[in-house]
């Protein structure tokens, strides 16, 4: 399709504000970082702006000795590591919840869907950080998990479960469940019902088809809520911040800290970007193995 | 072609909607037999209940009270995969994420078919219905028409009992329609197959059944062969219903046929089992329009002229419309024109008494 010149001008015109927020708040900062993981670090935090080191990047495989060798330190990978799993658990998890509440609430009738889905998004309206923090009196010893537990009967001694990877896990599979209920509701609801129908006049029992029809159609859905769940997983500050008592580092307490206390900025650069690589690595693996319409 | 077994035996089929005195009665003591190898054909206007007939033998609704039995087996609290019977759905339902030949294959992987024995059957059923070269495509990539056909070679592939098919023609266009029409009972005459089609086009109704059921406001209006219910309506529903018809009310005395002013007619009713009066229908080709002669006597109101045939409304002596249809012969010149005095005469048995306590509407 070919435009004339005045109407092309009039498109990029509409576009400007778009774009502009686009290049400023995220290509503009991106660039920056990216100049400032190859620089070296300014003593007192910030960068050395004519000093190029790619020493942030070594850092993350290397340690320097002092005699100035280098040293395979796994460190780094073992907060990698950890932060995968503890995403890609809350994505397992957060699946296996969410697929069943979402087809349960795209069965029901329209007036119950809409007071169901408006319950889905009622935790919405209070910050997560509120959130969190209620979760840190529920976990934490003596708190309500613990002592009804040891009232019951059921625990002996202290629970000890805040500030343990297990209540990150806890954590993200609370906060982000809405994130994978919602997108597979979306193409559940959209689905044609009459496919199933179709699917039990050729002698489809129930299992069957739910695995051969009603999965297939609502994959989008699933792919959508695992994106929106492992990513914002994976980067998660605060999260294992607060529940995880900044024991159990991930990546996004190991930036920070960068930026931080350990005051060397080039390297928080370095792992943001590899975070990034992380991610966009995940996704097109993901979205290869999962996106593509079987039998192609 | 009709086997004499009873393939489907409806039995005094009823289904409410609601509850209490809420309920509402979707069908009333539906009884019918279906029988081996036939194309069955429920018609009826929408609403009728046809459809849910249809989803009660399929299994997607309910029976409130009544039985359905196929080959003597009651179908009661069987699940619609426990059923040896298959639909063509109105909308096609083709599995969008499945290609042509997954989605043929499909009702066979779930009745346990080896993969082996599935590829040959998924080739045959493609080629019975025309589309071996596209195995490969997805759904969305057909015509319609197209479509129509998959979906027919998928719910033919598990070689079911019965074929039920919903409305299965009324998304195509005319031409496509006609086509498929034809396709239809060359498939159902191959495969031997008995099929329940629903319809609420009489002209598809009539041709290509076996044996017609006419159904309004949840109630079986009539039972019978296409020439049965084209030519001997059971009432007046259904006599409106098949092809274009005229209500006239005469009187039956001494063999003849009178119209009070506009006059009588010889030998023209059916049923002349007894004098007096008589509630009738006739088919507009059925009656003869000139312009001299004897006749009954009246005025044309109205020509409408329609290609294959000219439709003359025209108002009896007695001040009953009637309708008369006369093939356009080549070289024919309009018999009449609005305003013209006629005189109409009828074939032998062109009239047809209906029952006199008839009041479907």
């Amino acid at each position: 399709m070919s435009l004339d010149p005045q109407r092309r001008w009039r498109r990029r015109l509409l576009l400007a504000p778009t774009t502009l927020t686009l290049l400023l708040f995220m290509l503009l900062p991106m660039l920056l970082m990216a100049w400032m993981s190859v620089l070296a670090p300014d003593t007192y935090g910030g960068v050395r702006w004519h000093e190029w080191s790619l020493d942030a990047y070594v850092q993350f495989l290397y340690e320097r000795d002092l005699d100035d060798s280098l040293t395979l330190n796994s460190d780094y990978l073992q907060i990698f590591g950890r932060s995968f799993l503890l995403a890609g658990f809350a994505t397992v998890v957060t699946l296996l919840i969410g697929f069943p509440t979402a087809l349960y609430i795209a069965l029901k009738e329209e007036t119950t869907r809409q007071r169901l889905i408006l319950l889905i998004s009622i935790p919405f309206w209070t910050n997560l950080l509120v959130r969190t923090y209620a979760w840190m009196l529920l976990l934490r010893n003596g708190g309500l998990i613990d002592s009804s537990l040891s009232w019951l009967g059921l625990s002996q001694g202290a629970l000890d479960v805040l500030y343990t990877p297990t209540a990150v896990a806890i954590g993200f599979v609370y906060s982000f469940l809405p994130f994978m209920v919602l997108p597979i509701y979306t193409s559940l609801e959209k689905m044609d019902w009459r496919l199933v129908e179709a699917a039990f006049d050729l002698g489809a029992n129930r299992w069957q088809a739910l695995r051969r029809v009603i999965l297939p159609l609502a994959m989008p859905g699933i792919v959508a809520g695992c994106l929106l769940v492992f990513i914002p997983a994976i980067g998660s500050y605060y999260i294992p911040e607060l529940l995880g008592g900044g024991k159990s580092l991930m990546i996004g307490n190991l930036i920070q800290n960068q930026f931080g206390t350990a005051r060397n900025w080039p390297f928080g650069a370095a792992l943001s970007f590899m975070l990034l690589a992380l991610v966009l690595l995940a996704m097109w693996v993901y979205t290869r193995r999962f996106q593509r319409p079987p039998g192609e | 072609m009709s086997g004499n077994r009873v393939a489907i035996e409806v039995d005094h089929v009823c289904k409410r909607f609601g509850h209490d005195e809420h309920a509402v009665l979707a069908l009333d003591h539906i009884a019918l037999s279906i029988r081996e190898n036939e194309f069955f054909t429920l018609l009826g206007p929408s609403g009728c209940g046809k459809t849910t007939l249809l989803r009660m033998i399929a299994g997607f609704e309910d029976v409130s009270s009544g039985d359905i039995r196929l080959y003597g087996q009651s179908l009661a609290g069987k699940l619609p995969f426990q059923r040896p019977v298959n639909t063509v759905f109105q909308s096609y339902a083709l599995f969008p994420h499945l290609t042509v030949a997954e989605n043929v294959a499909f009702g066979l992987e779930m009745r346990g078919v080896k993969a082996a024995d599935i590829k040959p059957i998924v080739a045959e059923k493609l080629e019975l219905v025309k589309l071996g070269g596209f195995a490969r495509r997805r759904p969305h990539q057909l015509s319609g028409g197209q479509q129509q056909r998959v979906a027919l070679a998928r719910a033919l592939a598990p070689s079911p009992k019965v074929l039920l098919l919903d409305e299965s023609l009324s998304a195509l266009d005319l031409k496509l329609r006609k086509e498929m029409q034809v396709e239809l009972k060359r498939l159902q005459r191959e495969t031997g197959i008995t099929f329940v089609f629903v319809t609420h086009d009489q002209e598809e109704a009539l041709t290509m059944s076996d044996r017609i059921a006419v159904m309004s406001a949840g109630k079986l209006q009539q039972v019978g062969s296409p020439e049965d219910i084209y030519d001997r309506p059971a009432n007046r529903f259904v006599a409106d219903f098949i092809g274009e018809t005229s209500f006239l009310q005469g009187r039956v005395a001494d063999g003849l046929l009178h119209f009070g002013d506009a006059g009588s007619l010889p030998g023209t009713v059916l049923d002349q089992s007894h004098d007096g009066h008589a509630a009738l229908a006739v088919r507009p080709e059925r009656l003869q329009l000139s312009t001299s002669g004897s006749g009954l006597h009246g005025v044309v109101s109205e020509v409408v002229y329609r290609g294959v045939d000219t439709v003359y409304t025209v108002q009896l002596a007695d001040g009953q419309p009637c309708r008369v249809r006369n093939t356009n012969d080549s070289g024919a010149v309009r018999l009449a024109r609005v305003g013209d005095s006629v005189q109409l005469s009828a074939q032998p048995g062109a009239f047809h008494r209906l029952q006199e306590a008839d009041h479907v509407a």
